[in-house]
């Protein structure tokens, strides 16, 4: 982390990222992810975006759950999905240019789709794990009064906050949103783009709170 | 990778294994893989077997002796601040712990303190504390180790407990373990710093032959943790950060 609260590192590249897969596996032996999408950010402005549905070549099929949850279309998919490995290039490009990757829930979840995306093609993720920032983490921390203490290593904070589980507390991105009266288009919450457009409101509201 | 040891788990630690302790010839074609199997065909002669109770032991010493491969026997213990405490209190302050037999006297030894374990310091589970092992312990006979997994130090710097180990009377080993985890460098950081004598020693979990074993490997873990209610299944493990399909004899060879 640089000495800079992050809040105020505008000349700084952030990466929010979010995936949608066909169920929760945090594996590709079983789970693929079938849309990503990212927004670039400046710390104030939006500087780009994707929005990719993935065609894999596949047997694995989506779960009820995740199809019902995210409004998954095979036909959108049939006609719409671009090659995983073009897309992967992308992602890539934009990860590893980056200075922050921000997802919500991205330590328990999206990072394992990341690992394993950058294994199917060959390459080692572990230079991203340092610049991860996890909204739902930092939420927990906001909500819990446990502030980061700047001596300390970011990515082990945001591990123990990430792995505490507290009755009542709750930091998903709706409830979030809702407390912190970001407008937005809660209808279509878990489409990727939709989620990450809140994910990036969230995260402007946290990071002044959470003093980071 | 021949300085890192390979560690075996049978499915004796109900849940965490998928690996069998069958001798060789009764192994079948399309059935689990037997451990001692694993080891003839890697030519390992000494084999660490770390279980979470005893049960398979018995089995294990024949069949590895049958096959000229010697065993070395660990118990992985839970392991509270005192025994004769049990509430939610000690829970959050339990962490875990490998003791590893030396020797016959070592075994014997392990026999009783599991025994004390499963009788005084029962509690969801077995638990032992650092005053009954030290009550038992004899530099000679006992190795005590702390796991790359879920020790103090793991479930301190990851998990915010504040799990305490007083093992003054003795000096505990560190293993420490690459399984392609984002969160490793977290452990291995805590490891060096709380083993200023370098007590570390470079190990492999084993709970499944080969990489592509990984799947059959999560069917087996959703089905084993199904507990109040929840219908873990591979769409939806239920597994935090159960991820890597390192934890094999494959990449143990290819590390």
């Amino acid at each position: 982390m640089e000495d800079k609260l992050i809040r105020y590192q505008y000349d700084k590249n952030f990466v929010f990222i979010d995936f949608e897969t066909l169920n929760l596996c945090l594996n590709f032996c079983h789970n693929l992810p079938w849309q990503v999408a990212m927004i670039k950010y400046d710390g104030k402005n939006k500087l780009d975006e994707k929005d990719f549905l993935i065609k894999w070549d596949t047997k694995l099929k989506i779960s009820e759950d995740a199809a019902r949850i995210t409004r998954y279309s095979q036909k959108s998919v049939d006609e719409n999905g671009k090659a995983p490995e073009k897309v992967f290039k992308v992602v890539k490009d934009w990860l590893d240019s980056c200075d922050y990757i921000v997802g919500h829930n991205i330590l328990g979840f999206d990072l394992y789709l990341i690992k394993e995306y950058y294994k199917l093609y060959g390459f080692c993720y572990k230079h991203l794990t340092s610049k991860i920032i996890d909204t739902n983490a930092i939420a927990k921390g906001v909500k819990l009064n446990e502030k980061f203490q700047p001596n300390t290593d970011f990515l082990e904070y945001q591990y123990k906050l990430n792995n505490k589980r507290v009755k009542g507390v709750k930091t998903n991105l709706m409830a979030l949103g809702k407390e912190f009266r970001v407008e937005h288009d809660y209808e279509n919450l878990h489409n990727a783009l939709i989620d990450l457009e809140l994910n990036v409101k969230v995260w402007d509201e946290l990071k002044v709170m959470a003093d980071i | 990778m021949k300085d890192t040891i390979p560690l075996f788990k049978s499915h004796y630690s109900l849940g965490k294994s998928i690996l069998t302790l069958e001798n060789p010839e009764d192994q079948i074609d399309s059935g689990p893989n037997s451990i001692i199997s694993l080891c003839k065909e890697s030519g390992i002669k000494k084999a660490f077997l770390v279980e979470d109770n005893m049960s398979g032991f018995l089995q294990a010493y024949t069949n590895f002796k049958a096959n000229n491969i010697t065993p070395v026997f660990g118990l992985r213990l839970n392991i509270c601040p005192d025994l004769s405490v049990k509430n939610e209190e000690q829970l959050s302050k339990t962490s875990k712990i490998i003791l590893i037999a030396k020797n016959e006297k070592g075994y014997r030894s392990l026999i009783k303190i599991f025994t004390t374990a499963s009788r005084d310091g029962f509690y969801y589970e077995p638990r032992i504390d650092s005053k009954t092992i030290e009550k038992f312990y004899e530099e000679e006979e006992l190795l005590v180790v702390f796991p790359y997994y879920d020790s103090y130090l793991h479930l301190n710097v990851l998990e915010d407990k504040s799990c305490v180990v007083n093992f003054g009377f003795c000096d505990p080993v560190f293993f420490k373990e690459q399984n392609d985890l984002p969160f490793n460098h977290i452990i291995d950081k805590a490891i060096e710093q709380a083993s200023p004598k370098n007590n570390i020693i470079k190990v492999k979990s084993i709970y499944y032959k080969e990489k592509k074993d990984f799947k059959s490997y999560l069917a087996f873990r959703c089905i084993t943790g199904r507990k109040g209610g929840r219908s873990n299944n591979l769409d939806k493990p239920n597994l935090d950060h159960m991820s890597s399909n390192e934890f094999c004899l494959e990449s143990w060879r290819n590390n």
